[in-house]
């Protein structure tokens, strides 16, 4: 076999019992290190905009701040969601193309990729959990290139759908999260952290995250027998005893038609599709057949992106009308080659396009979207961290067939590029803008008030700075069900009467996050429970000026109201939340930091 | 209960509910064109069905004969491998032969849903799979020549385990 040259190393992964990576033998290490994070790479979410501090992921450096206090601490790691409230509203989107990703590729919602000093050899993990704990899916370490094959593995080290954990925080014992990781021959520096948090009941917290390792190969302890792993069933062994004996005078699976092995192949997930590939050549044939890749997720496999299995979906993708290359934290010039010829392969025919979080998306890939896919309505380029700048000449083709926009945490946004990309626009229904944070958000709001009047849903929490005079332009967008615009706001300039002329025009609003506008007053209150008869969702987190009296008015008038945030209202007492909670079927959330 | 009359490849005759023999499309559309109608003596023939397989699909459509009509394939439509019914999983243990004729007879029949669930346990047999362990499960000959063999790794490996 030939050398490999350094550019074509591609990290490879391993997540199953059988695979050499994990240490299958007793052993223990000499020398234990522990140590917190020293950088934070990248998080797909965090209730912060790009350079910000508070909330940030960036927040997970060092030694616990507040653990063991619980509580919302603006220094700590917040998530941005959490239980299915997102998923009720109208911008909510179920992800295509997972049908057929195996249970153990099913993707988490979030990740968290974060570096420490020293490479060592895994053994374990503490985690400080300060507000709704139970958020850590997965936890997979990238290995040190190898000197010998130049490679890196993602090795999975904890799964919470197979792995035990050894505690599980309760209220009653403020111990951190604790696992045990599995062991690798390997070392390495780099974690990255699966995070679900539809299964919680208010942002998990996270203050600090420990990783524990030794700092030498594991010393093996000699045994009469090895002791088998009982953790994990191979792969084969599963797939033996589904094997099912034949005759051999019957009809064989290579005499179906290719048609009706196209069928069966539909049920395929895409490892499997490049493994039958392999078999004969009839399968080969079938396995490539351009149909089976209409709609193609490769959000679940990010532990196994190079370049190579971009080029094997670029030879796929020809009729490609649902792509998902959402999340991959390496960026490579090669990979963004390979994964600007696979948009490209498909650019006629694409309608939904994500490029979320892919290291390996730069402006030039942006660009080219915005000039050759033409018939996208859905595109989503949350966190496109590796973009500088993104400018679009005057004269400059865009697209005009969006419905869907989501931009979340993307710093590089101007506001002239996004006007453009709006103007351009008119049928858009749902712009998702959160965490921008450089935009002028007056001047979006006047736009939008004349050209995209179909707007349905507004997402722009932490994007810029607003005034309430700008809330007035909105009012032509008479269809809008969903607005947050938390932290917008600055002080000393909220009027009532604006947000009245905006809310007595759009009489749909079901959910109205105003988090952290300071200047809120009971007034604005009585507005919402006079015009807002279908609201269902409110945040006021941070609404210092507001009353108890306020509150009750809402409580009492909008009869739908499902979900009502009012942490850190210093007017509220905690004795009238209890009395309301006896009394209204609305879920009332009240977070106070704990001593 | 109205009743009509198939007969398979090798000569034997079903009598059969109407209602039942209807949830194959080919059937339906037989009836239908050729006008024929229920007290009909002349029996439908089904020239790519032996007695075996028919009694097995006739099996299927009766227990599934109060399903919901599917609605035509579109991508938004989720196709699920493991939602196969403990009933259907039952009815398909059978030796391999057997399986890919009832797909064959599922396709010719035009019925839709023991198509898709006799699929999708041919795919469940090959997820998780080796190339060499699907060759040795359905008895495959690998007709690669060696150069294509290791092309055709090269393509699909990105996908190993290290």
């Amino acid at each position: 076999m030939s050398k490999r040259s350094l550019r074509s190393w591609a990290p490879t992964y391993a997540m199953s019992a059988n695979s050499d990576l994990y240490v299958h033998e007793a052993t223990f290490h000499e020398t234990e290190i522990e140590q917190y994070v020293t950088y934070v790479v990248q998080a797909s979410d965090q209730y912060a905009s790009t350079g910000s501090i508070t909330y940030a992921a960036f927040n997970l450096v060092g030694r616990p701040n507040h653990f063991p206090n619980m509580g919302d601490f603006s220094d700590t790691f917040l998530m941005s969601r959490y239980g299915n409230w997102w998923q009720q509203m109208p911008s909510a989107i179920e992800e295509f193309g997972l049908e057929n990703v195996p249970e153990n590729l099913k993707p988490s919602d979030s990740y968290v990729l974060c570096c420490f000093d020293d490479k060592v050899f895994p053994l374990g993990l503490e985690v400080c959990e300060t507000l709704s704990a139970g958020a850590i899916q997965k936890v997979w370490m990238r290995t040190a290139i190898d000197a010998e094959t130049q490679n890196a593995v993602w090795a999975l080290l904890w799964d919470r759908a197979t792995d035990p954990a050894e505690n599980i925080f309760s209220e009653n014992s403020a111990l951190p999260f604790t696992i045990k990781l599995r062991h690798l021959h390997k070392p390495g520096r780099i974690l990255m952290v699966e995070l679900n948090y539809r299964h919680l009941d208010y942002h998990a917290g996270i203050d600090s995250i420990m990783l524990k390792g030794g700092a030498k190969p594991p010393v093996y302890i000699p045994t009469n027998r090895s002791a088998p792993n009982i953790q994990m069933i191979t792969k084969q062994q599963e797939g033996r005893n589904q094997t099912m004996h034949q005759n051999s005078s019957s009809t064989r699976i290579d005499q179906l038609p290719e048609e009706l092995l196209y069928a069966v192949f539909q049920h395929l997930d895409l490892i499997s599709l490049a493994r039958a590939a392999r078999v004969c050549n009839k399968f080969h044939r079938v396995a490539r057949d351009s149909r089976l890749y209409f709609v193609l997720n490769l959000r679940p496999y990010w532990m196994m992106i190079s370049w190579q299995f971009y080029q094997w979906a670029t030879l796929r993708t020809s009729m490609c009308r649902k792509l998902n290359v959402s999340w991959n934290p390496d960026s490579d010039i090669q990979l963004t080659i390979q994964l600007m010829h696979l948009v490209q392969s498909c650019c006629r025919t694409l309608t939904h396009l994500h490029l979320s979080y892919n290291a390996a998306v730069n402006e030039n890939l942006l660009n080219m979207v915005i000039q050759n896919c033409t018939q996208l309505q859905e595109l989503s380029i949350d966190g496109c961290w590796a973009v500088n700048r993104l400018s679009l000449k005057n004269e400059q083709r865009t697209l005009t067939n969006l419905v869907r926009l989501n931009m979340t945490d993307n710093g590089w946004l101007d506001t002239s590029t996004l006007l453009q990309i709006v103007a351009n626009n008119p049928n858009l229904k749902h712009l998702n803008i959160n965490f921008c944070n450089s935009l002028v958000l007056p001047d979006l709001f006047e736009l939008l008030g004349s050209k995209n009047r179909q707007l349905i849903s507004l997402n722009a929490v932490k994007a810029g700075k607003l005034t309430s005079e700008a809330l007035c332009c909105l009012a032509t967008c008479t269809r809008l069900q969903e607005i947050d615009i938390g932290w917008t706001f600055q002080e000393l300039n909220w009027q009532t009467e604006h947000l009245r002329s905006l809310l007595l025009a759009c009489p749909g609003i079901r959910k109205l996050f105003l988090s952290a506008t300071r200047d809120l007053q009971d007034n604005d209150l009585l507005t919402i429970a006079g015009t807002c008869s279908k609201l269902e969702q409110l945040s006021l987190v941070g609404c210092n000026n507001i009353s108890a009296i306020g509150i009750q008015y809402v409580l009492e008038k909008c009869k739908n109201l499902k979900l009502l945030d009012i942490s850190h209202c210093d007017g509220v007492e905690n004795e009238n939340v209890l009395a309301w909670q006896c009394i209204y079927t609305t879920v009332i959330k009240r977070i106070e930091p704990t001593q | 209960m109205p009743t009509i009359k198939l007969q398979s490849s090798d000569g034997e005759i079903f009598d059969t509910d109407v209602q039942i023999a209807k949830c194959s499309g080919t059937i339906k559309t037989m009836l239908e064109d050729l006008g024929m109608d229920e007290g009909d003596d002349e029996a439908v023939p089904l020239p790519n069905v032996n007695s075996a397989i028919l009694r097995k699909v006739l099996q299927w459509a009766t227990y599934h004969k109060d399903d919901p009509i599917p609605v035509e394939d579109d991508d938004s439509k989720e196709k699920r491998t493991d939602d196969i019914s403990s009933w259907d999983a039952d009815f398909l243990k059978v030796d391999q032969g057997t399986l890919f004729e009832l797909i064959l007879a599922a396709n010719y029949l035009d019925i839709k849903g023991l198509l898709d669930v006799t699929c999708k346990t041919v795919a469940n047999m090959i997820k998780g799979k080796t190339p060499e362990e699907i060759r040795k499960t359905f008895n495959i000959k690998n007709d690669f020549t060696p150069s294509e063999e290791e092309q055709v790794r090269k393509e699909n490996e990105w996908c190993e385990e290290k």
